[in-house]
């Protein structure tokens, strides 16, 4: 996004991330910056329309517009989906329903079982927003069944409607219109669905946020004012415990100041009633660099791309470097604090919807990288560098427990990613479901840290032949020199008992995918420009010999990944 | 004398239309193409908002035009 394109939505923000919504405000947003589209159907039994119109202005300051196609009016739900959406919405006032919770919740997991089948989209389901005790039963049924059906989640209307109380229904509107939902649920649920639900299916995830210091976490000047000087309002403390919430999550936290390293030091020693401490950061760069080149290093050091990270400022021009020495950068102005804490909590791609063992994983990693690169500096020998580091690496063939995880690394990686598929979950499902087809997952451990699953392969086979879809291992992974082994085992694993005489890698160049092209040249030797696959003979004999002599134990499963 | 309120209705209608409305012109639904039923509830809702009023349900269906709208909010905050 460009620097413009940056200090204008900046300019939306306090419409955006407002205490208050109002329509008026909001339709009055047209985006001076480029847009993705997308087609989102929504299968429905009231009305979405006057959700849709606002939806428009959050989904800009996403970056997106959909294309929005409905069904009619229909409690059986019964329309199949429009083909081409991209994602389909099950927009459901399930108060019309005369079935108690428990049988509601058994036909809407027939309903979403077919619908499933109908179609590849991710499906997005709203839930009861009601808070009596069928709901209650409902809403953990209907969780239930999307944790069961791949990429099928849930939009907590029930959230919206605690938050707003009797507030969330407006029975005025059914008199003219199919919908009994009030102006505020339907602004609040417009901005759920545009600034976190929509992003959160439709793009990789924010992997930091990278934050200025004076002006942005506390009032004041460090350098001038001094630690005792500073002011910590009760909404800069809000902050910093959501900052510690998305830490918790896995969202890296980094600090990018302008300031003496001395004075940050005291920042640290004196203030008590700062809850971010030093070791919050898994990046903080001090200095008088310019902010942009600090950027980098955060990246750097976090072993990200800089389109992964947000950056929070008060300082407009900073925002405005940034968007323009890094592209895809995510920037938000630290104006006034309610509004940055509100933003920590909806800004697109911060809210996804679960947050798995592996973005926990994802921090601690992390820690451990630096003691890595260390070990591997002082050692000669690379072999007994990885002995040294007592490497396991756990391997699983068509685990559906792994299945969010690798559609995730088809989706978010790319350096070491052969063909940029990025497979949907239903895509995903199909490579453990078939019989002819399977997904290798990989898991990595040493003495440092757990990397939970890091590598993902697909395969399929073709006669005698094994075709590699796809080969996915995490940055976070790569630097060790296992790829080769990693991937040959897991090849090995995908063959199982079956007869096969040559491996098929099949490759498309990205932007990103250097490594993953030079290992496969590495393997296969001569290769060609373009998209297309390199083959190499499958010597089982010879892959064994070379798993026995590795410097790396080798496990069955992934037993250590959720190890604290 | 610039009828603060009338402005305000104005302004929230030439949103939700797309274009400005003028000071002079009478829009109501039976001039204005675009607004039909749908575009009816979204006028109600965002003048509401705007204006911080809230409208009887009984006259939700009647208040189509700006004049009507103008009136109603005056009577509202009058109340």
């Amino acid at each position: 996004m460009s620097a413009e394109s940056t200090l204008a939505r900046a300019g939306w923000q306090p419409v955006i991330f407002g205490e208050r919504l109002r329509r008026a405000d909001l339709l009055a947003l047209v985006p001076s910056w480029p847009l993705q589209s997308f087609r989102l159907h929504v299968l429905r039994n009231h009305s979405f329309e006057f959700v849709a119109s606002v939806l428009r202005p959050f989904l800009a300051y996403a970056g997106w517009e959909a294309q929005i196609t409905y069904s009619d009016y229909d409690d059986s739900l019964s329309e199949p989906p429009d083909p081409k959406a991209d994602v389909v919405l099950v927009w459901v006032d399930f108060d019309r329903y005369r079935l108690d919770g428990d049988q509601l919740a058994k036909w809407i997991d027939r309903r979403l079982t077919l619908l499933r089948q109908a179609t590849d989209s991710p499906i997005l389901v709203t839930d009861w927003g009601a808070d009596g005790d069928a709901a209650v039963r409902f809403n953990a049924a209907l969780r239930a069944s999307t944790e069961r059906l791949p990429d099928v989640c849930v939009a907590e209307q029930s959230a919206i409607a605690r938050s707003l109380g009797k507030g969330y229904l407006d029975r005025r509107g059914a008199l003219v219109s199919a919908m009994a939902l009030s102006d505020v649920a339907c602004l609040e649920t417009a901005r759920q669905f545009g600034l976190g639900v929509m992003p959160g299916i439709l793009e990789p995830g924010i992997k930091a946020v990278a934050l200025d210091f004076d002006g942005t976490l506390y009032e004041g000047v460090l350098g001038d004012d001094g630690p005792a000087g500073i002011v910590i309002t009760a909404a800069h403390a809000e902050l910093h415990r959501r900052l510690l919430e998305l830490r918790i999550r896995g969202i890296f936290l980094a600090g990018v100041t302008h300031n003496e390293p001395a004075d940050v030091d005291r920042l640290f020693a004196e203030r008590k009633d700062f809850a971010l401490r030093r070791e919050h950061f898994s990046s903080l760069v001090v200095g008088w660099s310019p902010k942009r080149d600090g950027l980098r290093r955060v990246a750097g050091d976090l072993r990200i791309a800089a389109d992964a990270i947000l950056f929070i400022d008060d300082n407009p021009g900073e925002l405005a470097s940034a968007a323009s020495e890094l592209p895809g950068i995510r920037c938000f102005h630290a104006g006034e604090p309610s509004l940055t804490v509100r933003a920590v909590g909806l800004f697109p791609g911060l809210r996804r919807s679960a947050s798995t063992a592996t973005d926990r994983l994802r921090v601690r990693d992390l820690a451990a990288a630096a003691k890595r690169d260390e070990k591997q500096r002082q050692s000669k020998d690379p072999d007994s560098y990885l002995r040294s580091l007592d490497v396991q690496l756990g391997f699983a063939v068509d685990s559906r427990a792994d299945q969010r995880r690798m559609q995730e690394l088809s989706n978010k990686t790319n350096q070491f990613n052969t063909a940029l598929l990025r497979l949907s979950a239903t895509e995903v499902a199909r490579y453990i479901d078939e019989p002819a087809r399977h997904a290798v997952s990989i898991s990595l451990r040493d003495r440092l840290s757990d990397s939970g699953v890091i590598g993902a392969m697909f395969t399929r086979l073709d006669g005698r032949r094994l075709v590699v879809d796809e080969v996915d291992i995490s940055c976070r992974a790569l630097g060790r020199r296992l790829e080769r082994l990693m991937i040959m085992e897991a090849v090995r694993r995908a063959i199982g008992s079956g007869d096969v005489a040559e491996v098929a890698f099949a490759f498309r160049p990205g932007p990103r995918n250097t490594p993953a092209r030079e290992w496969l040249a590495e393997v296969a030797g001569p290769f060609p420009e373009g998209a297309g696959s390199v083959s190499t003979p499958w010597n089982a004999a010879e892959v064994d010999r070379l798993l026995a002599s590795a410097p790396v134990h080798v496990r069955e499963g992934h037993l250590l990944r959720e190890a604290a | 004398m610039t009828d603060a309120v009338d402005v305000a209705v104005r302004s929230v209608l030439g949103t939700v239309f797309g274009r400005p409305i003028a000071l002079d012109e009478m829009l109501s639904a039976k001039t204005e193409p675009a607004w039909d039923s749908l575009r009816h509830v979204e006028v109600l809702l965002a003048v509401e908002g705007a204006l911080d009023v809230r409208f009887d349900e009984e006259e939700l269906a009647q208040l189509d035009s700006v004049e009507k709208l103008v009136r109603s909010v005056k009577r509202h905050r009058a109340a």
